[in-house]
């Protein structure tokens, strides 16, 4: 027994979600469901690739993936909203036919058990706070229209 | 599987000979437990050994493992989760869920140590991450094993049954007492999106160096449920399936 047999992630397709875990620790994982007409017995039916890191160079690592859709986990607003496409500096090599590729997608999701969680609510935790501020309007609070709700 | 499993293990009991006393067996293979390793005991085995429990230390019998996590006075005002004497389960956000708990093990009249418990498990889309995944004894264990699974519930299996393919296990070894060890070095990854409702299990399993047998105590995480997109989610901190904790020993 050993690791789950799981392909590759196909460009152009799937999606990357971004998430930090409460001990601060930043991952991205890129997820692509094969057309179950095209998987073989014995054959993996889906491709994932993973990264872990920093909260720069993970954020960079999913930018510069050739998926569908991304998304990044917010910890205040209990969803995920749409990671934001990259600078163009951090796009890899033909990085605009990457971004072409890009799709972004509203928060996924309905939060609808927000509000049962104080713990959350109250205490962002450190690896969300910094995109969370990103996401404030001026007047500090969030901006929900950047949300899609 | 499950049933299987649970049959093998009932078979184990009812023929292992009388000649296993305390220390006169060594501790299992870890090999022999690896190679088993990930196979979801199902909510039946949850029983084997807590007869145990209810009886005084001086009159209890063979190895037991005694669920013993304390339980908040107040489940109101607590951020604790939800508690029961098998532990306490908490959701810190749609994608964050933890579970701890307490244990006493000990072998006949004699209470051989303490064990903490703890698994964090982060969702990312249909991806699990359980980490860390924590082990802590007040004495010192031999072999002792993680095991992670995940699991998908349906009317058929309300107690949720392993996804295949899905389980893997780390021997962590000998562990001091009193050290604090995890799967190491990411914790225990799986993915799967064919089920609507799902969690993920996790055991953890040790011998002792002068006793026999091997003392387990295993646990589901809350459930989460798939909200669209490829992505899922927690639910409230007492969304568990049946039997979502449990501990024992086995002869092997």
């Amino acid at each position: 027994m050993g690791e789950q047999l799981l392909g590759s992630p196909r460009p152009g397709h799937g999606r990357v979600f971004v998430n930090c875990n409460r001990q601060g620790e930043w991952s991205a994982s890129w997820q692509d469901d094969y057309p179950e007409d095209e998987v073989g017995d014995g054959e993996p039916d889906a491709g994932v690739e993973d990264f872990e890191g920093t909260e720069d160079e993970v954020t960079r690592w999913a930018r510069t993936r050739p998926a569908e859709k991304f998304f990044i986990f917010s910890d205040e607003a209990n969803a995920y909203l749409p990671l934001e496409p990259a600078d163009a500096a951090e796009l890899p090599a033909g990085g605009s036919g990457t971004a072409s590729v890009l799709n972004r997608p509203s928060h996924v999701g309905v939060p609808a058990l927000q509000g049962r969680f104080p713990a959350a609510e109250n205490a962002v935790s450190g690896c969300c706070r910094r995109f969370w501020e990103t996401l404030q309007s001026p007047s500090g609070q969030p901006d929900v229209r950047q949300l899609g709700v | 599987m499950r049933r299987a499993l649970y049959t093998i293990r009932l078979i184990a009991l009812l023929t292992t000979p009388a000649a296993l006393t305390a220390g006169t067996a060594a501790a299992s293979s870890p090999t022999a437990r690896i190679a088993a390793a990930g196979q979801y005991p199902g909510a039946a085995a949850s029983a084997i050994g807590q007869s145990q429990c209810a009886k005084p230390l001086a009159e209890r019998s063979g190895n037991w493992l005694c669920p013993a996590s304390p339980i908040p006075a107040s489940t109101a005002s607590s951020n604790e989760g939800y508690c029961k004497i098998q532990g306490c389960w908490s959701v810190y956000s749609v994608t964050k869920s933890g579970y701890g708990a307490t244990g006493y093990f000990g072998y006949g009249d004699t209470q051989l140590g303490a064990v903490h418990l703890y698994f964090e498990v982060t969702l990312n889309g249909a991806q699990s991450v359980s980490k860390p995944v924590r082990f802590e004894s007040s004495a010192a264990v031999v072999n002792l094993i993680f095991e992670g699974n995940r699991l998908l519930y349906t009317l058929r299996y309300p107690a949720g049954t392993p996804v295949g393919g899905a389980g893997n296990s780390h021997l962590a070894g000998n562990i001091p007492a009193g050290e604090t060890v995890q799967w190491t070095p990411n914790g225990y990854k799986a993915y799967y999106n064919k089920a609507s409702e799902q969690s993920v299990w996790h055991e953890w399993s040790w011998n002792m160096a002068d006793y026999p047998g091997t003392w387990y105590f295993w646990a589901k995480s809350v459930k989460f449920v798939n909200v669209g997109e490829g992505t899922y989610h927690f639910g409230h901190d007492d969304d568990l399936g049946e039997n979502p904790a449990g501990s024992g020993y086995s002869h092997g």
